[in-house]
C-alpha cells in the first residue's frame, strides 16, 4: 500500500466509512507506523478532514420545512394502515378515496392535458430517434430556419417531422434532418434541428439558450451520445443536436456563422 | 426496525429523513430553493414508490438515490463543455488552522464535476460506508474510491487556492473560440 492508499483508508477509518477490521485499514495502520511521511502527514490530514466533513455537513434547514413537507405530500392510505406511526383509517374511507380516485382517472382522460415543458435531456433524445417513427410536423407554430441557417440551407417543408413521436405530443416539436459538408471530413455532418415555441421549453433552462446562435456554447450531457447548442430567436428555441465529437458540432458553427462575401 | 419498508410510514420516513434529504440536495445543487423542491419532488417520488421498498435499513441510500436522480434531470445536469485533467498534482494538506468558508465550500462544490461531488458529499456526510456509496451510485469500489480521492484533491486546491505544483491549473476547459 502506498502513501497516498494509505492517507485514504486512514481517513475512512477516521470518519467511520471503513472499520478498524477492514484489510485496508490494517494494512494503513501498519504503513504508518513505519512511514515518516504519512507519520508527518496524517496529523494535518485527520484534522482537515474532520473539519471538512464538519462542514459539509452543516447545512443550515429552513425553518418550517418539515411542516411544509408533511402539508405537501399527501400521505397514502395504504401505506398508514401499515405504519410504526398508525394513522385512524377506517375501510369506509379508504373505499371513498378508490372511488375518487377511479373517477379522477376517468376524468382525467378526458380532459385536454397540457404537456409538461420540454428540458434538455428530452429533447437531446431526438438525436437517437428513428427519423421513420416520426410522423409529419402538424404543430400549432411556424417553424422556421434560424437567420444564419437560411444562408445556407434550403427550406423544404416535406423533411419537417413532428417529435416526440408519441401520442398527443406530436406536434410539440418540429424536427428537421440536416448534413452539411465540413472541410477535411470525407463525409458530411448530419445533425438535426429542433424548433420549438419559448413557453414549450422547461422554464428553469431557458436561460441556457442564448440570443443568437453565434453566441451559443457547444454543451453535452454525460452519459448521452453527442453534443447539443442551444439559442433562441423571436418566440422559438432552437437546439441543433448532432452525434459523435463535440468538434464537429463547434466546426460547424464557426464554418456557418462564418461571414460570408456577397458573391 | 421491522424488516419490511412497508412497516416505515411515509409519515415517519419524512419525519426522519427529511433533513439529510435537503442538506445533500442542497450541496448537490448549491441552491437554496433548488434543494427544497428536490426535497418535496423526493417525498412524492418516495410515496409512490414506498411499497418497492423492502429494506427499511435502505431508506437513507433509497431517498438519496433519489433526491440524486431528480437532480440530475434537473437543469444542473447540463455539462459545459469542459474536460478535466486526469493528472492531477499531489497537494499537501492545508495547515490544520485553515478555516472554511461555508461561502467558498458551496462555491469549491459547485466547481467538481457531478460524478465527483456525488461521491464527495456522501462520503463527508459520514452516512454512508465505501460500500455503500459504491451501491448508490451503482460504481465498484475502486471507482469510487479513486473518484473520491480526486474529488478530495481537488477541493482541497479549491479551498486552499495555492497554485498547484508552479501555477499549473487543476482544470483546463477546451476552448471553442
Ligand atoms: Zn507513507
Amino acid at each position: 500500500m502506498d502513501c497516498s492508499d494509505t492517507l485514504e483508508w486512514l481517513e475512512a477509518a477516521e470518519l467511520g466509512q471503513a472499520t478498524a477490521a477492514d484489510t485496508e485499514v490494517v494494512q494503513a495502520r501498519q504503513h504508518l507506523t513505519t512511514c515518516p511521511v504519512c507519520q508527518q502527514e496524517w496529523p494535518a490530514r485527520k484534522s482537515w478532514a474532520l473539519q471538512l466533513a464538519a462542514s459539509i455537513s452543516d447545512v443550515p434547514i429552513p425553518s418550517g420545512l418539515r411542516e411544509r413537507l408533511l402539508a405537501d405530500v399527501p400521505m397514502p392510505a395504504a401505506v398508514s394502515t401499515t405504519a410504526v406511526h398508525p394513522r385512524r383509517s377506517s375501510r369506509r374511507w379508504v373505499l371513498m378515496s378508490a372511488l375518487c380516485l377511479t373517477l379522477l382517472v376517468g376524468l382525467l382522460q378526458f380532459w385536454p392535458q397540457p404537456q409538461p415543458p420540454l428540458t434538455l435531456v428530452e429533447l437531446q433524445q431526438g438525436l437517437s430517434v428513428e427519423l421513420a417513427g416520426l410522423p409529419e410536423f402538424r404543430g400549432d407554430f411556424d417553424p422556421h430556419l434560424p437567420a444564419i441557417w437560411a444562408t445556407s440551407f434550403d427550406f423544404d417543408r416535406s423533411f419537417v417531422r413532428g417529435y416526440p413521436p408519441h401520442g398527443m405530443a406530436s406536434g410539440q416539436v418540429a424536427l428537421i434532418p440536416f448534413q452539411y459538408p465540413l472541410a477535411g471530413q470525407p463525409e458530411p455532418v448530419k445533425g438535426r434541428l429542433l424548433i420549438l415555441p419559448r413557453q414549450r421549453f422547461a422554464e428553469s433552462q431557458r436561460t441556457l439558450a442564448t440570443q443568437n446562435f453565434r453566441q451559443a456554447q457547444v454543451q453535452y450531457f454525460r452519459g448521452l451520445p453527442g453534443a447539443f447548442l442551444v439559442w433562441s430567436e423571436d418566440d422559438l428555441i432552437y437546439v441543433c443536436l448532432m452525434p459523435g465529437d463535440p468538434e464537429h458540432l463547434a466546426r460547424f458553427q464557426r464554418s456557418l456563422a462564418a461571414p460570408r462575401s456577397l458573391t | 426496525m421491522a424488516d419490511s419498508g412497508m412497516s416505515e410510514s411515509l409519515f415517519a420516513v419524512i419525519d426522519e429523513h427529511y433533513g439529510l434529504v435537503y442538506r445533500y440536495a442542497s450541496r448537490l445543487s448549491g441552491r437554496q430553493d433548488e434543494a427544497e423542491d428536490l426535497t418535496q419532488q423526493t417525498f412524492l417520488s418516495a410515496r409512490q414508490h414506498l411499497e418497492q421498498l423492502r429494506n427499511a435499513g435502505a431508506v437513507k441510500s433509497w431517498l438519496c438515490t433519489i433526491v440524486r436522480n431528480l437532480y440530475l434531470r434537473s437543469q444542473h445536469q447540463q455539462q459545459r463543455w469542459q474536460e478535466w485533467c486526469d493528472d492531477y498534482h499531489p497537494v499537501t494538506t492545508p495547515d490544520p488552522k485553515f478555516e472554511i468558508d461555508p461561502q467558498e465550500l458551496q462555491a469549491a462544490i459547485d466547481q467538481l464535476p457531478e460524478e465527483f461531488r456525488t461521491p464527495l458529499i456522501l462520503f463527508y456526510f459520514r452516512e454512508f460506508s465505501y460500500k455503500e456509496i459504491a451501491t448508490q451510485l451503482q460504481l465498484p469500489m475502486g471507482t469510487v474510491m479513486s473518484r473520491l480521492s480526486r474529488a478530495k484533491t481537488q477541493l482541497r486546491t479549491l479551498l486552499t487556492s495555492e497554485p498547484v505544483a508552479a501555477g499549473e491549473p487543476v482544470s483546463k476547459a477546451v476552448s471553442i473560440g
